[in-house]
């Protein structure tokens, strides 16, 4: 249960590791201390949970994950290459890809240009519109926005922008998958198919790291959930183990989210 | 060179450094309180000094008296007034927004003292002038008074050094030890969480920059005596120096910026004093003897090089441009409108009025410059003129041979010097971009186009392009080429923008944070758009200073290149037809100001006005004109659909971390949402 240091589950794929790889990553603010040893594995074709309070350190992780937090200490490991000390873009480029809690959305592009600058990216051809669109319009339909691909994502709801970036990172084609709170903003309608759609994506190969505040949605879709307290991985184990986890209950209740 | 020498430029060093440190310091209480730079620094030192001088010379008061009634009175006052009316709207702002209103504040503030003293004489002594005493002479050092170190340090020396050491150790005291102190550090981090935690952002805002305001004109005074001569652009040009020591210390650090001040002291003082022996017979070379002023730009192009890399920024809540990208089409027609009315223009316009409004299509070529660097990466660059004065050079020097060839040297050696510029600041925030680009701006006008072998003293012939079939050298022909040029390259950059290059770049300045973790160089991406903007401004000025016939040194001032950007702000800077109103706004501008004698400060001072007041528009004077006129005819607003449904605490679950800029609706629900007026009523 407590099990950060048990054997990686990955001994049914047949790549050797984990498909993302963290190890022993710290971070600090000042005096504060964000992420303290961390570890943790992300397995392809499944969706991973990472869950925690308030201000436990689970954006802090993407960002120093992705490369925009620099680290104190620790490792990120994508596919076996060591990526710790490379650029964000270059993360990006070996596989990497993320939404973000606070949204990072390209407000005045359309919801199709959004997208389109992801895939343009990713393909590195500079301006074959008809290879972009070949690429852009499934993601568009795929994550349920191709109704509104014409509009500016800044007149777009929260959540629905969330879907934006969601399908903007989908267009960078990613191994590993970092996903902040996608949910919210969602009505439950909107989450559920959400939970269906990160379960389908992750049949296909992907690893989803998944950080959420809506518990059922984690519950349904993740093989594995880690909690995070205080920057420190507290607990690891099945979504049932979890739930059943006092300590874990104890986090929760004594950093009350208070909704 | 010997011991005395060393000593005595050492001396005059740190007191140089001294003024640095005094006027740097406020704009780093200024900066790290409100995050935003403020470039009229400089120029608010400068009116005090002129105050000063109007007080103490012209009516004979008190120096001690002038000096507290500026420092701890006047310029107090003038820093909240600004405070209140320009800058507070600005926290969360665009860089570029906050940028224009401080550079029409400065730009402003020039035409306003140039109106207010003209030029003359003006000397202004220094404190206690008969008194001096000698350093290790008397009291120091006692015994230790050899000539060796009979160095003469006035008063006036000593005490703006020990003012500089007062203003640290103060500065340091209220920082640190005093509750506003403990806000004005903490607010620009986490403005929300300052407010969370019941302090007032706005309080610590407008004290940040009454200090800043007095700091400078404090500055201003001190440095006044040190000059033959009162000079408006070499006091406002302190400012340059303070950035270079305060970018020392990140713009944050006050012990690191004294550490910068002193050292560009010393530096610029041992140039001064040792530059001439260091050639025969003390002659030194003429391009060298304005090196000293170009060593503040020197030192920052070296320091930037030095500073690691930055963080990447997120994207801020002040919501981004929304103009319509044209279409080939209608970019295709709007260039055949724009020849046609060129045409009709040389058909009807008086040969005064075609120069100037060839001076302004000239003009509007380079601001068209900004278009893709401002209006679509979102970077700032304060020093377009100076690139397209290297345009015009390069026409000046290649283009005897064919004016084709020197044309595309202009365009290549523009973007090369472009690429060099823009090269120390890429990794870092884009108000150090600016920062470098001003810093260039000073050292051309300076020291480089004042070189003989550059452009010299006197005006240079620039050739014109010639095209088979037509007459270029009549002023007509010429005109209604650069309306071409224009509609060509206005044609380019929008298809520019419609392609996958243009939409990197929108999508760099709405968020430079996801950009990266989708896998773009954002370094690269700026370096290609910087160069690109630098060519075109090179181009621009290859052919503007065609249209002129001569160039001369005195044209390419770093004011100059501020109105370029004012001008582009003023026309619209994400909008190829914006250059274009920008350019013809100062053309229309310069020809009333000769029709009508009573209104010759209105180039001066105009751009400034309207630049500070369009700022907020993104979208400038056409986009601003655009809408009026559709809510007129139409009788709604265009921007009103799906604003609605906005709830902005859901908004706000969306932003509350740490950094986030809120805006006044979201810092107002999270105040409820947390009962926070509740609280601090209870508490008090
Ligand atoms: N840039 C920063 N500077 C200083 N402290 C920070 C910074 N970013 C995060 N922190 C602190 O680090 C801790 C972890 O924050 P983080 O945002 O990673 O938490 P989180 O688990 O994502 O919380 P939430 O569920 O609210 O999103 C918090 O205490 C936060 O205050
Ligand atoms: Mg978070």
């Amino acid at each position: 249960m407590e099990a950060v240091d048990e054997a990686p589950g990955a001994a049914l794929d047949e790549a050797p590791g984990a498909a993302l790889e963290v190890e022993g990553v710290t971070v600090s603010f000042g005096g504060l201390l964000a992420l303290d040893e961390v570890n943790l594995d992300v397995d392809a074709r499944s969706v991973t949970g990472l869950i925690g309070p308030n201000g436990a350190g689970k954006t802090t992780l993407f960002n120093a994950i992705c490369g925009l937090q620099s680290m104190r200490r620790g490792s990120v490991t994508l596919d076996g290459k060591n990526l710790s000390r490379s650029a964000p873009h270059v993360r990006a480029r070996r596989g990497l890809a993320r939404t973000f809690q606070r949204l990072e959305v390209f407000g005045s592009l359309s919801v199709r240009d959004n997208v389109r600058v992801a895939a343009e990216l990713h393909n590195r051809f500079s301006d074959v519109t008809g290879e972009a669109d070949a690429t852009v319009e499934p993601i568009l339909e795929r994550v349920g926005i191709a109704d509104i691909a014409d509009e500016y994502v800044d007149s777009l709801p929260t959540g629905i922008a969330r879907l934006v970036e969601l399908a903007r990172a989908l267009a960078t084609e990613p191994k590993v998958l970092l996903l902040d709170e996608p949910s919210s903003g969602l009505d439950p309608s909107e989450t559920s198919e959400m939970g269906n759609l990160l379960t389908e994506i992750s049949s296909e190969g992907l690893a989803v790291l998944l950080v959420e505040h809506d518990v059922g949605l984690v519950m349904s879709t993740c093989q594995r959930v880690y909690v995070l307290e205080f920057g420190r991985i507290i607990a690891c184990g099945t979504s049932e183990e979890i739930r059943g986890n006092e300590q874990v209950q104890a986090a929760y209740l004594g950093a009350g989210r208070g909704d | 060179m010997n011991v005395h020498d060393f000593v005595e430029f050492t001396v005059f060093g740190l007191t140089a450094g001294g003024i640095f440190f005094v006027s740097a310091s406020g704009l780093v209480v200024t900066y790290a309180t409100t995050g935003v730079f403020n470039f009229a620094h400089g120029a608010i030192g400068m009116m005090a000094a002129f105050l000063y001088w109007q007080l103490t010379v012209e009516s004979g008061w008190p120096a001690l008296l002038v000096v507290v009634l500026i420092v701890v009175v006047i310029a107090p006052l003038f820093g909240l007034l600004i405070e209140r009316l320009l800058i507070r709207g600005l926290y969360g702002a665009s860089l570029a927004t906050t940028l224009v209103v401080t550079v029409g504040l400065l730009v402003g503030l020039i035409g306003i003292a140039g109106e207010i003293w003209e030029p003359q004489r003006r000397v202004v002594s220094p404190f206690f002038k008969d008194g001096g005493f000698e350093l290790f002479g008397i009291g120091f050092f006692q015994g230790g008074g050899s000539d060796l170190f009979g160095v003469p340090v006035t008063w006036h020396r000593a005490i703006t050094f020990f003012i500089a050491v007062a203003v640290a150790v103060g500065l340091r005291i209220l920082l640190y030890n005093t509750r506003i102190g403990t806000t004005m550090r903490a607010t620009v981090d986490d403005r929300d969480l300052v407010a969370l935690n019941g302090a007032r952002p706005a309080w610590a805002g407008a004290a940040a920059w009454a200090l800043g305001a007095s700091l400078a004109a404090l500055a201003g005074i001190l440095l006044a005596s040190a000059f033959s001569s009162l000079d408006i652009i070499v006091i406002t040009l302190l400012v340059v120096d303070a950035y270079a020591a305060a970018v020392v210390g990140r713009l944050r650090s006050l012990p690191m910026t004294f550490l910068g001040a002193m050292i560009l002291g010393l530096l610029v003082n041992y140039t001064v004093g040792y530059l001439p022996f260091a050639f025969a017979d003390d002659r030194l070379p003429r391009y060298l003897q304005a090196l000293p002023s170009a060593i503040p730009a020197i030192m920052l192009f070296v320091v930037l090089l030095l500073l690691p890399q930055a963080r990447l920024r997120g994207s801020r809540l002040i919501s981004a441009s929304k103009v319509k990208v044209a279409s080939l089409r209608s970019s295709l027609l709007g260039g055949v409108l724009l020849v046609a009315a060129a045409l009709l223009v040389v058909q009807f316009a008086s040969t005064d009025n075609l120069f100037e409004l060839g001076k302004g299509l000239g003009l509007a070529l380079v601001v068209l410059s900004l278009l893709p660097l401002t209006g679509y990466a979102g970077q700032v660059s304060l020093g377009q003129l100076a690139f397209a004065g290297v345009g015009a050079w390069a026409m000046v020097e290649f283009g005897d041979t064919s004016p084709w060839l020197g044309l595309l040297m202009a365009v290549a050696i523009t973007a090369a010097v472009g690429a060099i510029v823009s090269l120390p600041a890429l990794r870092l925030d884009g108000l150090y971009l600016a920062l470098m680009t001003l810093a260039f701006a000073v050292f051309m006008e300076v020291l480089i186009f004042r070189l003989e072998s550059i452009l010299g003293p006197d005006s240079n012939l620039v050739p014109r392009l010639d095209l088979p079939g037509l007459n270029m050298d009549s002023q007509g022909t010429y005109f209604v080429f650069m309306a071409v040029v224009y509609a060509l390259l206005a044609i380019g950059i929008l298809a520019m923008r419609r392609a996958a290059f243009g939409r990197r770049l929108i999508a760099m300045r709405d968020s430079p944070a996801a950009c990266a973790t989708l896998g773009m160089s954002t370094n690269r991406t700026k370096l290609l758009v910087f160069t690109m903007s630098a060519a075109i401004a090179g181009l621009g000025g290859a052919v503007y200073w065609g249209f002129q016939g001569t160039v001369t040194a005195v044209e390419f001032t770093m004011v100059a290149s501020l109105v370029v950007l004012l001008l582009a702000v003023i026309g619209g800077v994400s909008t190829a037809s914006g250059a274009l109103l920008g350019g013809l706004f100062f053309a229309i501008v310069t020809i009333i100001s000769q029709e009508i004698p009573e209104l010759d400060w209105l180039p001066a001072i105009a751009p400034a006005v309207v630049g500070i007041s369009l700022a907020r528009n993104p979208d400038g004077a056409v986009a601003e004109i655009a809408a009026r006129l559709r809510d007129q005819f139409l009788g709604r607003r265009t921007k009103a659909d799906g604003d609605g449904e906005h709830d902005p605490l859901t908004d706000l679950d969306a932003t509350l971390p740490l950094g986030a800029d809120l805006t006044p609706v979201q810092i107002e629900a999270l105040d409820r949402e947390l009962a926070i007026e509740e609280v601090s009523v209870g508490s008090r």
